[in-house]
């Protein structure tokens, strides 16, 4: 198993592209590391640059403090599982997934014993003989997957390894990739698009956007404390709500105020507008959509007009407008409420988010 | 009604009648002919003159001449076949990457297939020159290339397999250009070298394309000619006595098309043969 280290790694196109921009990480030992960001921010580009399957253009990429900028990918004893799965076409499953292994001059029956158990765990034990021209999507994902657990390398690629699974069979693999990481003690780094990947699965989170790491840190902090909108936005499902608001000194209190609504700040935030001198000009408030209550104080409350709703089971969720900004709000199914209706809804003020129109940093970042 | 129906069904026939009658005059009766002519004794015109039934071939399979050419030819086709694949393949590999100059390279590799095989034989008599050549000079030697039996078979076999050479290279280009390039990439960070790539992943990608080479090798192999009458004339001795050139010379020299025609028969047969076991071959052998 190893740490990794990227120092300010860049990747430039011919034509002068920057995919990836001065990337500075520090991945320890046993590490589940996880990479999001939109589609096209160079995820995959990085994950390939540790691979040793993209040049780097400018910094240096250590592994087990070695450096490996001019290793060659089959030097670095990595696994990976690309995002299209890039399985041997003329190999059965057993053989593919048994590849790596006889690169590596496994012997027979250990080979045999590990990828049996491989395709025990992801469920493909009857496709061992089969082509992968027989496999459907999720069946070949899968068995990418496998071909990269049996084996044990420095460290594991993971390239949206699950994202053409069902629903049901994506979250039992989500529970055995948790599994394996424990029991192997691997060191994995995974991209993923997906929110609940992400929280669920990772030590830690890098969320990235163009190129540029905007935070990295443990799932709990991304979302209790992200660094800029962009973190904030993106990570939650339903994403935060933003809108902008006017900081304004009433009395002894510090006030947030949009049209006719007006919520008072608490002793934090309070401080902290006064102190890097917000008053009297305009931020973001971001709310989250589970931030809102059906009950509370009334100097919380602002009125909602409910434009949709989505009943989910265990909650709710409201698409309306607050004063023409479009938000979502998250409630017990025992609200009702509907389309139509204006509905009073309560801030939970201790969790809200304040960041700088122009910088979009968030304000109360601690 | 009826006319209508009938219009109808042999409307496709007719369709077919102008491709049937270019075969049939280019192929089936010469094909035929050959066959009819293979029972005849014929006189000077190659015309039959003489039913003998099966003589000629009972003539062939005695006669120590044929079978000489039989294993010439059996020699050629295994060195042709071998060398001009393995040269193809080399040369696909090798430009298989994308470098400066790829496109120099890629022609002068796909070249040999515009050569026509007698002005290449004229080109390689003069190079193979005992005093004047430039393989001579090159390698120090002052060896009768063409003129020893050791070497003629070789030489001309050779640069057979150089003229084939050329659309091997295409054919093995479009079968690499195949294959998916991420297994490659997969491959590498599982840990294959250069060397286990291509023997675990290019060469079973290359096996569908690889088995229609071969058959199209061998039956190209088989019906060389114009350059071994140019080079070596069946000769010396009769160490270059391909079949087709025997057959050339029987027809051509001895005025014996009966024999000729016989003989053609019998390489008809022989390739039709080879043909058929390497499609049994293939159903069980090639992967995908
Ligand atoms: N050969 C290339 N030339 C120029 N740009 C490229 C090339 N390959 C990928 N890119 C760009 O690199 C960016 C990052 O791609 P990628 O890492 O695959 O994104 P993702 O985060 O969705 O995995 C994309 O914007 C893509 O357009
Ligand atoms: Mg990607």
């Amino acid at each position: 198993m190893a740490s990794l280290s990227f120092v300010n790694v860049c990747k430039t196109y011919k034509n002068g592209l920057t995919v990836v921009k001065d990337f500075n990480l520090d991945i320890k030992d046993r590490e589940f590391l996880i990479l999001v960001g939109p589609s096209g921010c160079g995820k995959s580009m990085t994950l390939r640059m540790i691979a040793g399957l993209e040049d780097i253009t400018s910094g240096e990429l250590w592994i087990d403090g070695q450096l490996m900028n001019m290793t060659s990918p089959q030097s670095r004893d990595l696994s990976m599982v690309f995002q299209s799965y890039a399985l041997y076409p003329h190999l059965t499953v057993y053989q593919n997934m048994a590849f790596g292994l006889k690169v590596h001059k496994v012997p027979k029956d250990e080979i045999e014993k590990r990828v049996g158990r491989a395709a025990e765990i992801l469920h493909i034990s009857h496709l061992l003989d089969r082509k992968p021209s027989a496999l459907s999507g999720g069946q070949k994902q899968r068995v990418a997957i496998g071909s990269v657990i049996v084996r044990q390398p420095k460290a594991y690629l993971m390239d949206e390894p699950l994202s053409n699974l069902d629903a049901k069979l994506r979250s039992q693999m989500r529970v055995e990739l948790a599994k394996i990481h424990r029991e192997l003690g691997a060191t994995i780094i995974y991209v993923t698009h997906d929110q609940v990947e992400a929280m669920t699965l990772g030590t830690r989170i890098v969320v990235m956007n163009s190129g540029v790491i905007q935070q990295a840190a443990s799932p709990n902090d991304i979302y209790e404390n992200p660094v800029n909108k962009f973190v904030a936005g993106f990570i939650g499902s339903p994403s935060m709500n933003f809108f902008p608001v006017w900081v304004a000194r009433r009395g002894e209190k510090i006030c947030l105020e949009f049209g006719k609504n007006k919520l008072i700040a608490n002793e934090i935030c309070s401080k902290r507008l006064v102190e890097d001198g917000y008053v009297g000009r305009r931020v973001y408030l971001g709310i989250r959509p589970e931030d809102f209550h059906e009950e509370g104080p009334e100097e919380q409350k602002i009125l909602f007009d409910v434009e949709m709703k989505e009943v989910l089971g265990a909650e709710i969720l409201f698409h309306g407008r607050i004063n023409r900004e479009e938000i979502c709000v998250r409630l017990s199914p025992n609200v009702k409420a509907e389309p139509g209706e204006r509905l009073p809804v309560y801030v939970d003020m201790d969790r809200i988010k304040l960041f700088d129109m122009d910088t979009e940093q968030n304000i109360i970042y601690v | 009604m009826n006319i209508k129906t009938f219009v109808k069904k042999a409307g496709p026939y007719v369709y077919m009648v102008p491709a049937m009658a270019v075969f049939a005059v280019f192929l089936f009766f010469p094909f035929f002919k050959t066959i009819y002519l293979s029972l005849y004794k014929t006189n000077k015109m190659g015309q039959a003159k003489l039913y003998v039934g099966l003589l000629n071939y009972a003539d062939l399979l005695n006669s120590p001449s044929f079978f000489n050419s039989l294993l010439v030819t059996a020699i050629f086709v295994v060195i042709v076949v071998s060398v001009s694949m393995l040269l193809g393949l080399i040369a696909a590999v090798l430009c298989s990457k994308t470098f400066p100059g790829i496109r120099i390279f890629s022609t002068a590799y796909a070249l040999p297939m515009a050569i026509a095989s007698s002005s290449a034989a004229m080109i390689f008599k003069i190079m193979l020159h005992p005093s004047i050549g430039i393989v001579n000079k090159i390698l120090g030697f002052h060896i009768n290339w063409i003129s020893d039996p050791k070497y003629a078979l070789a030489c001309v076999a050779l640069l057979t397999a150089w003229l084939n050479s050329g659309i091997n290279f295409l054919y093995f280009s479009a079968g690499l250009s195949n294959i998916d390039e991420t297994i490659y990439e997969r491959a590498s960070v599982d840990g294959a070298n250069s060397i286990q790539r291509f023997f675990f992943l290019t060469l079973p990608g290359l096996s569908p394309i690889m088995f229609y080479t071969l058959v199209v090798n061998i039956i190209q192999a088989f019906q060389s000619f114009g350059q071994v009458k140019v080079l070596t004339q069946g000769g010396p001795g009769e160490s270059t006595n391909l079949i087709v050139y025997s057959i050339y010379r029987d027809a051509f020299f001895n005025y014996r098309f009966g024999s000729a025609a016989a003989q053609s028969v019998l390489l008809f047969l022989i390739i039709m043969i080879l043909t058929l076991c390497m499609f049994r071959l293939e159903k069980k052998g090639v992967s995908y």
